[in-house]
């Protein structure tokens, strides 16, 4: 069972019984971040690409006045984009200290998870996206995957381990 | 951005101190004149400069001026002067520090550089060029080790601190009159004179103090070694020609391709020059560096962003960063064609 923690308030971890998520769809796979590190929703932005960089990053867009990179999630899930989709959103997320937006093909809604309607992601070998989620959401007939912007941004961003520093 | 910006009054009001202070402890008299406290500059900045500052006073009234005795036998008055002034120029932060001491010795110096083995004895350096050694690692002039200073670590770190904060210390002299300390600064850590350029139809900016020339290249003038990599003669110097599109892994369009005339950016920078293909250069203007979440892995060739007048991010390349890992294999490379030759 997976323990709810505040992970920005590091060393003391609060547990929750329920906690919000926003739900969105990346293809037609149901994934949820933890709302409280959603900064905010927009429509897909002009960006400027960034050389030398992951295929998945799509570049830089001016969020008033602020820099802040976008990420394909599709791409670096490996997960085919919806066809003739006109809700594709940009979901401002902050991890540790820096604004990440990932694009995500449509925002669902906001979920309410109980602490027993989750499962822990089972380690299957050789599955890589796997390590990215939380945990399941199993309440529903259709599942959803609770994301981790943490472990889904560890390979591309240094973040700076707040207790060794 | 205003608040972020302080007047030096405080900083300098901690020389007085310092003056006083040291020219105690030495048996000496020094008048402190400070012109233009009410200057300010960068909260940033000025936390760093506090530390290069005291040296540089504390060395202006210890190596300086000059014993009372010593000053009333040369004709001058017994107490000495340090002037600390500080103004803006041209977007930039002027710090001088001047005394009326004894100036420094080119000869002195170059002995004692001959005797650290700094130089060799019959190296050509001019007085001018002698007098910069005293930034040296390892370098103090001073026989005798006081309290004060004089133990050879100092001044190379006053140095490298200015340099950290992407400024620059110079020191001018003349025997039997004093030595001047010029100190240049950016205003703030935040605000660049940038070049903004096009690869690939991508806009980038430049800082441009990475920037030494820009120069257009004929084709026929480069010269290409296999496995070598290419150059060109620029002046009197061969350097290394590099291609922005192509450490950036761009594609640029065909018309850049068949251009007969390169525009090319010469860099000074760490080891040396060398000269960077750029498709055009746009226009210069200031520009504010923002972060791109610096965490961010394989993002070592960019300083930041920043937001160009379109609103429009574009990314400040870091030209001596970006290159750093070519221009050594460049220099052997080099190196190779010379034993060859």
């Amino acid at each position: 069972m997976r323990n709810f923690q505040d992970e920005s308030k590091n060393g003391q971890e609060k547990e929750y019984d329920t906690q919000r998520y926003i739900e969105f769809n990346i293809g037609v796979e149901r994934y949820a971040l933890e709302l409280l590190t959603v900064l905010e929703v927009i429509s897909i932005p002009n960006t400027t690409p960034i050389p030398n960089s992951p295929n998945y990053m799509v570049g830089l867009m001016n969020l008033r006045g602020k820099i802040i990179s976008i990420v394909d999630v599709r791409k670096k899930l490996g997960i085919k984009p919806l066809d003739n989709n006109s809700e594709s959103a940009v979901i401002i997320l902050k991890v540790k200290e820096t604004s990440i937006g990932i694009i995500v093909d449509s925002i669902n809604r906001v979920l309410q998870v109980g602490k027993n309607d989750v499962d822990n992601a089972l380690e299957v070998r050789g599955q890589s996206n796997a390590q990215f989620i939380d945990g399941i959401y199993h309440k529903e007939e259709k599942m959803t995957f609770l994301l981790s912007p943490y472990k889904l941004f560890a390979a591309d961003i240094a973040f700076v381990d707040e207790k060794a520093a | 951005m205003s608040l972020r910006m302080i007047p030096l009054t405080n900083t300098f009001q901690k020389m007085r101190r310092i003056v006083r202070d040291t020219s105690d402890h030495l048996g000496k008299t020094v008048d402190l004149e400070v012109i233009g406290g009410e200057t300010e500059v960068d909260k940033k900045v000025l936390e760093s400069l506090s530390d290069p500052l005291v040296h540089i006073v504390r060395n202006a009234v210890d190596h300086g001026v000059e014993s009372p005795e010593q000053r009333i036998e040369t004709g001058k008055p017994a107490s000495g002067k340090v002037e600390i002034m500080a103004l803006h120029e041209g977007g930039k932060l002027i710090i001088l520090i001047t005394d009326d001491g004894g100036g420094i010795n080119a000869d002195v110096l170059r002995r004692k550089a001959i005797a650290k083995k700094i130089i060799s004895e019959n190296e050509v350096i001019t007085d001018q060029q002698m007098i910069q050694y005293i930034f040296h690692p390892g370098f103090s002039t001073k026989e005798q080790v006081t309290e004060v200073s004089g133990r050879g670590v100092g001044m190379d770190v006053v140095k490298t601190n200015i340099e950290k904060l992407g400024g620059e210390v110079k020191v001018m002299t003349k025997v039997g009159q004093g030595s001047c300390f010029r100190i240049e600064l950016p205003l703030t850590l935040a605000i660049v004179d940038g070049l903004i350029i096009s690869v690939a139809r991508q806009r980038y900016a430049l800082p441009l103090n990475q920037v030494q020339e820009i120069i257009s290249l004929d084709c026929k003038d480069i010269v290409n070694m296999t496995k070598g990599g290419e150059f060109l003669k620029h002046r009197t110097k061969v350097i290394p020609l590099f291609r922005l599109h192509k450490k950036l892994n761009l594609e640029i369009p065909q018309e850049e391709k068949e251009k007969n005339v390169l525009t090319v950016i010469i860099v000074k920078g760490g080891a040396g020059m060398y000269g960077v293909v750029i498709d055009d250069v746009m226009n210069k203007q200031q520009i504010v560096i923002k972060t791109l979440g610096n965490d961010f892995k394989d993002r070592d060739s960019y300083m930041g962003g920043t937001i160009l007048g379109d609103g429009k991010p574009a990314l400040i390349v870091d030209l001596i960063e970006t290159f750093r890992h070519e221009y050594k294999i460049k220099l052997k490379a080099q190196s190779i064609q010379i034993e060859a030759a």
